[in-house]
């Protein structure tokens, strides 16, 4: 799968610099490996990580194999599980990271937008993006209090 | 027998854009075909994730492609609807038409 995703993600990015120039495919690109990376974050947090299944025309269709994920990630099967368990536990503290981070980056960026305008304008964009990382603040210590907790109980459930 | 909530609504776009694609259905290509036909422009995490899921549930098969340079080496992985999603596709189709049914009057004709 991981090696799919990557020439995935490369072959777009060389359609998008001849499609419509080197900076925005860079910035294309940049999105997407992050959507992808986080969106794998969140799967393993929710127990759902991304696993292989057999290629078709062999056997075991449709079912999880390790021999499968390590010839398609080139991992032997507990290394991988290892891997995956230490990406569980950290899943949540690097979400709420993710959410803090993004804060902060678009925070910066509002500033950064509403200088040049005038004092009334900047203020308001300053009490949005206060508010904005209080939010995301708030969203990060949810997601470390509730998520570490939900997991285990569903692992527990499994 | 295929369970009736055996595929959410992107993942039933999905499995029907891989069965009209055939042979070339890749991830990019998915992502492109949706956005063509039906104006929905799809998150690579989303839809990675989805065609986990999808082959987790023994939905999809894949084969991989040989490796080629303008892929970084790396080989494409196409997709392709097993007999068992065929069957759930099939399912939802049924039980949405019998929904669909007798609402012209309201919705008017398809286009």
């Amino acid at each position: 799968m991981r090696d799919a995703i990557l020439g995935d993600l490369h072959e777009e990015f060389l359609q998008d610099v001849a499609d419509v120039g080197a900076r925005r495919a860079r910035l294309r690109h940049v999105s997407r490996t992050t959507g992808v990376a986080a969106r794998a974050l969140f799967d393993s947090a929710i127990c759902r990580g991304w696993v292989s299944t057999e290629p078709a025309g062999e056997a075991g269709r449709g079912a999880v194999s390790g021999p499968a994920n390590a010839a398609a990630g080139g991992s032997p099967p507990v290394v991988l599980r290892r891997a995956r368990a230490v990406v569980g536990v950290a899943s949540f503290p690097l979400l709420a990271l993710l959410v803090v981070v993004v804060g902060v980056v678009v925070n910066t960026m509002m500033f950064s937008a509403a200088q040049p305008q005038s004092p009334r304008v900047s203020s308001a964009v300053g009490i949005g993006g206060v508010a904005l990382l209080l939010a995301c603040v708030a969203i990060a210590a949810i997601v470390l209090c509730v998520g570490p907790r939900w997991r285990r109980k569903r692992l527990r459930g499994a | 027998m295929v369970r009736k909530s055996l595929l959410g609504e992107f993942e039933q776009t999905v499995m029907l854009a891989i069965l009209q694609l055939g042979d070339d259905a890749y991830a990019p290509n998915i992502a492109r075909h949706l956005d063509a036909t039906i104006d929905r422009s799809v998150s690579r995490g989303a839809l990675y994730s989805c065609l986990n899921q999808l082959e987790r549930k023994g939905l999809l098969r894949w084969r991989l492609d040989a490796p080629t340079p303008e892929r970084a080496g790396h080989a494409r992985r196409f997709y392709q609807v097993s007999a068992r999603g065929v069957r759930a596709v099939r399912t939802v189709r049924d039980s949405q038409l019998m929904l669909w049914r007798g609402l012209e009057g309201i919705l008017g004709t398809a286009k």
